[in-house]
């Protein structure tokens, strides 16, 4: 019973997270030129909820995500915050929140050129540097650029968060993971000047990136790992497909909260031989069940 | 302005009054309620617009640099994105100075002709533009951190020659709001104008200021079109409910109202004229001939004939320009004193910027034959004079010139670099702060000028390696150079080695934001006995810096101000040499430090005796009930510290 009220609680918050999210994205899609525009919502779930802290607009947890506009660019992002750092007494949601933010505004100033998102990423990374208050820690992150005129997507990312597009049923792009190996995703940080050099640190010029042509009715996944980990492909793409072409938003709101509840779910579930599981097992680490973490869920359609 | 142009009707007047405040009122609840608008700021009634400033189009200077967007003015573009909460914050608007400590600094520049500066003195402007011209009825500028340095507001009239377009719209003494902890919408009544404008100048005055203030965005709103049946007349009852300070929007308004009668003005404030300094200029100038000829036909009443010329002319040397002007239109002996070329040696044309023009500057030339210190800073921004004219103007009377500025002159570029090398060989200081024009390719001739140079100021300019490898060497005289935010340079390393190499007797040295100063530059440094000031602000190539911060305090001792802001592994060991080896330290900044620890500082406290200001923002290990502690056993120091648990309710 303690169980369906919290999950209750997470819901409803998921469902006001996702409402407060939609309805700018909503109104602005009345587009003369035909442009394709992002049309998303949000849903996620933090690792350990706590009632102390109330639900903060672009946080689960250590996650963060952002969505912007620019001139003639559509932008979505997620990161992923290393929770290690916690040992060291840094909060690691404070690094990835403010790489995510002050993503958010290098592409509302009009900063980055849409087909440069390992740019939008490095720039916000050197930000942090310029920051008066020192912040710490590190992340992992990717983020997506729909470029309106050309009508293609341009993405960056580092580390094991990722994005997934799904085009008549079939994965068409998808990101790749970056590992050092396993469970030690590649990550931006900046570290304590003491133990700079003992950390890893990977450039922001490491990222992976891709540019491709989207379609009318494209469907977009991104997630951090927390999704990744702990629902396999075949959920994912089923879940996916049903909301191709959608521009409904609560539907889509809808698909979203089934995914993050999904990963929720699965992620508490001790006998699930779930991706992370199998990839533990793959390097020799006998485990099954899924892996607890913050979970951030930004599924977007792609509308003309 | 006066009463009678009153042709408005005033109910009318009121509900427009009534509907901005309440705009902005329902626009900032709704921002706290519901997280963000979206909906673009509507037309009220009368076709009025309510926009946030679109575009930076010039700035004099900086806290952040042109490669980021942390405490830049780019962040003044657009909505607020802090407002209303208070506190330092990287998307906010900062600029480089504050209170009386750039005064007090080993480098202080000497004022040139102060007198023409009037009271209010304005020592940064920005310069914002608008999607939409309006008629302005209320700027709005939304201060999210230590307000009240605004001092002068003025519009540049759309479709009209730079030099006469620009309007006083408001002005006044800067204020020290220190009691107040919280963010405050400055909206102040303004001269009431008929023409549109786009572009508007906001000039600021730190020096009431207890830290630096931080500006989140500007909004001006006003009317599509003066009417033409002249119902919306002028404007000369209050906008808003003015308190002292402009209108100050908050939740507990009362409050803030008695904090308010609590501002410390400058003693000044009972007199406050407004000062003409937007007047157009040359009116005067042009007047003079047709006055001459009118004079004749006058019996001669001038009872100063009793005075000889000499106390006549040391009564004048007090007067600034325009008085110079006014004077000479009395009688022809006040004429021919006031036309001395001893009132020129000096000319400080900064105030007059917004009216400058070739014809100010041809106007004052037959005085000019002596003219020693010329300040023209911010006279480009009018473009009133091209580069040629400028060019031969120094060339004709730049033989004497110990002293010229020319900060934020776009007409300054190579080509007057080489009439400086050839023309002007008695120059000592020299200020091209923020003059994006010049490339600083190297000047074919062989260099000559800036041997006597003294002073150099290459604040956020394009200077390169090669053109500063090149003359550095001449600068045998060099005492002060500034090298802040100049992003050409690519290997600061170089430079610390050439100052090292020829400029041994340099007193204040700026690195402000140079990215490539690494220990290794540093350390070429420690050659420099006499240095007083050095600014390592940002330079986080130095993040690191081992033992060089140690090496250069060992071997300058006559320190007096360093800046270490953000040097992130600068620990107690480099604080406390400092604290041995400079008994001379006056201003320390040590910003976002992590590792300085409380007894480092308490021990520096009390070792440095001549301490006048230190700076431990965002040093996490020092928290507030040190300073208070620190606060009552050194009075004399000023700690500046803000605890980072600002009321900030509204998380965006």
């Amino acid at each position: 019973m303690q169980q369906i009220v919290t999950t209750g609680r997470l819901i409803s918050r998921a469902l006001w997270n996702g409402f407060t999210n939609l309805a700018p994205s909503n109104s602005e899609h009345v587009n003369k030129k035909r442009e394709p525009s992002f049309l998303y919502a949000v849903c996620g779930f933090p690792k350990e909820s706590s009632r102390k802290n109330p639900p903060i607009k672009g946080k689960f947890g250590d996650d963060a995500w952002f969505s912007a506009k620019g001139k003639a660019t559509d932008v979505l992002g997620v990161a992923d915050g290393v929770g290690g750092w916690r040992h060291y007494g840094i909060d690691p949601g404070e690094f990835s929140s403010f790489l995510m933010m002050t993503c958010e505004r290098l592409v509302s100033l009009g900063k980055i050129k849409p087909n440069e998102p390992n740019k939008l990423l490095a720039q916000s990374y050197y930000e942090l540097l310029e920051n008066k208050q020192p912040i710490l820690g590190s992340s992992t992150a990717c983020v997506v650029v729909l470029n309106k005129e050309t009508s293609s997507i341009y993405t960056a990312n580092i580390g094991d968060s990722g994005f997934m597009v799904v085009r008549g049923g079939h994965v068409v792009h998808r990101s790749e993971e970056q590992q050092h190996y396993f469970n030690t995703p590649y990550q931006l940080s900046v570290p304590p000047p003491a133990h700079s050099g003992q950390v890893l640190s990977d450039s922001p010029d490491s990222a992976d990136t891709s540019d491709f042509a989207v379609e009318n009715g494209d469907v977009i996944l991104l997630a951090t790992d927390g999704v990744f980990d702990n629902v396999p492909d075949h959920l994912l793409l089923k879940e996916l497909s049903r909301v191709e072409g959608v521009r409904d938003p609560t539907k889509l709101q809808c698909a979203a909260n089934t995914i993050a509840w999904m990963a929720r779910i699965l992620a508490f579930d001790r006998s699930f031989l779930s991706p992370f599981a199998r990839a533990a097992q793959a390097n020799g680490i006998n485990t099954v069940g899924g892996k607890p973490d913050d979970i951030t869920v930004l599924l977007a359609t792609i509308a003309m | 302005m006066n009463d009678e142009q009153v042709g408005f009707n005033l109910a009318d007047l009121k509900k427009l009054c009534n509907s901005y405040i309440d705009y902005t009122r329902t626009y900032m609840d709704q921002r706290n309620t519901l997280g963000r608008i979206d909906e673009e700021p509507s037309a009220l009634d009368y076709d009025f617009v309510f926009q946030f400033s679109s575009e930076v189009v010039d700035f004099s200077s900086q806290y952040g640099s042109d490669i980021s967007i942390s405490y830049t003015a780019s962040n003044l573009i657009g909505r607020p994105s802090k407002f209303p909460n208070y506190g330092d914050f990287p998307q906010s608007y900062v600029m480089r100075s504050y209170g009386p400590w750039k005064e007090l600094a080993p480098s202080r520049k000497c004022q040139i002709m102060p007198q023409n500066s009037g009271i209010i003195k304005s020592e940064d402007f920005i310069i914002l533009s608008f999607a939409t011209p309006v008629v302005p009825l209320v700027i709005s500028i939304f201060e999210t951190y230590t307000p009240g340095s605004i001092v002068r507001i003025s519009g540049k009239v759309i479709d009209l020659p730079d030099k006469d377009a620009w309007r006083l719209l408001w002005e006044g003494l800067p204020q020290n709001c220190n009691g107040l902890r919280h963010s405050r919408l400055f909206a102040p009544k303004l001269n009431f104008i008929k023409e549109r404008v786009k572009e508007i100048c906001i000039e600021f005055n730190h020096s009431q200021l207890d830290y630096y203030t931080e500006l989140d965005a500007v909004s001006m709103g006003g009317v599509l079109n003066y009417p033409e049946n002249g119902e919306l007349g002028i404007l000369s009852i209050p906008l808003v409910t003015h308190t002292l300070s402009g209108y100050v929007y908050d939740n507990n308004e009362i409050k803030d109202q008695e904090i308010l009668n609590e501002v410390r003005m400058p003693s000044v404030a009972s007199y406050m004229p407004m000062s003409t300094s937007l007047d157009p200029f040359l009116k005067l100038i042009k007047n003079i001939e047709e006055l001459e000829s009118e004079w004749r036909n006058e019996p001669n009443i001038d009872y100063t004939l009793q005075l000889p010329n000499e106390t006549l002319m040391y009564i004048f040397s007090f007067l600034d320009l325009k008085s110079l002007r006014l004077c000479m239109r009395v009688c022809k002996r006040f004429k021919s004193i006031c036309s001395d070329p001893l009132f020129y040696r000096e000319l400080n044309l900064k105030p007059y910027w917004s009216s400058f023009s070739y014809e100010m500057l041809t106007s004052l030339e037959p005085y000019c034959t002596r003219i020693t210190k010329l300040d023209l800073s911010w006279c480009g921004i009018t473009k009133g004079i091209k580069t040629l004219p400028f060019n031969i103007f120094l060339k004709q009377y730049g033989c004497n010139l110990i002293d010229l500025r020319l900060d934020n002159c776009g007409f300054v570029d190579d080509t007057t670099l080489i009439i400086l090398n050839f023309f002007c060989y008695s120059i000592k200081e020299l200020s091209l702060r923020s003059c994006t024009k010049i490339n600083f390719s190297i000047v074919v001739s062989p260099p000559t000028f800036l041997c006597q140079l003294e002073r150099i100021d290459f604040y956020r300019t394009n200077v390169n390696i090669l053109f500063l490898e090149s003359y550095l060497p001449l600068m045998i005289k060099l005492k002060h150079i500034n090298l802040g935010s100049c992003k050409r340079i690519d290997c600061m390393d170089h430079i610390a080695y050439m100052l090292s190499k020829s400029n041994k007797q340099l007193v204040s040295v700026d690195f402000w934001k140079s990215y490539t100063l690494s220990p290794n530059g540093l350390r070429f440094l420690t050659v420099l006995k006499d240095l007083e000031e050095i600014d390592l602000g940002w330079c986080l190539a130095l993040s690191i810096p081992g033992d060089s911060l140690v090496d250069l305090v060992k071997s300058c001792p006559k320190l007096k101000k360093i800046i270490v802001v953000s040097l992130r592994g600068m620990c107690d060991r480099d604080l406390l040499a400092f604290a041995d080896h400079c008994p001379l330290l006056e201003q320390i900044d040590l910003v976002g430090l992590r590792a300085i620890t409380v007894d480092a500082c308490s021990k520096f406290l009390e070792k440095c005796e001549n301490l006048k200001l230190m700076d431990v923002n965002f040093c996490e290990n020092i928290k507030e009930v040190n300073v208070q502690e620190w606060r009552q056993k050194y009075p004399n120091v000023c700690i500046q510290f803000t605890t980072s648990d600002y009321t900030n309710v509204y998380h965006y």
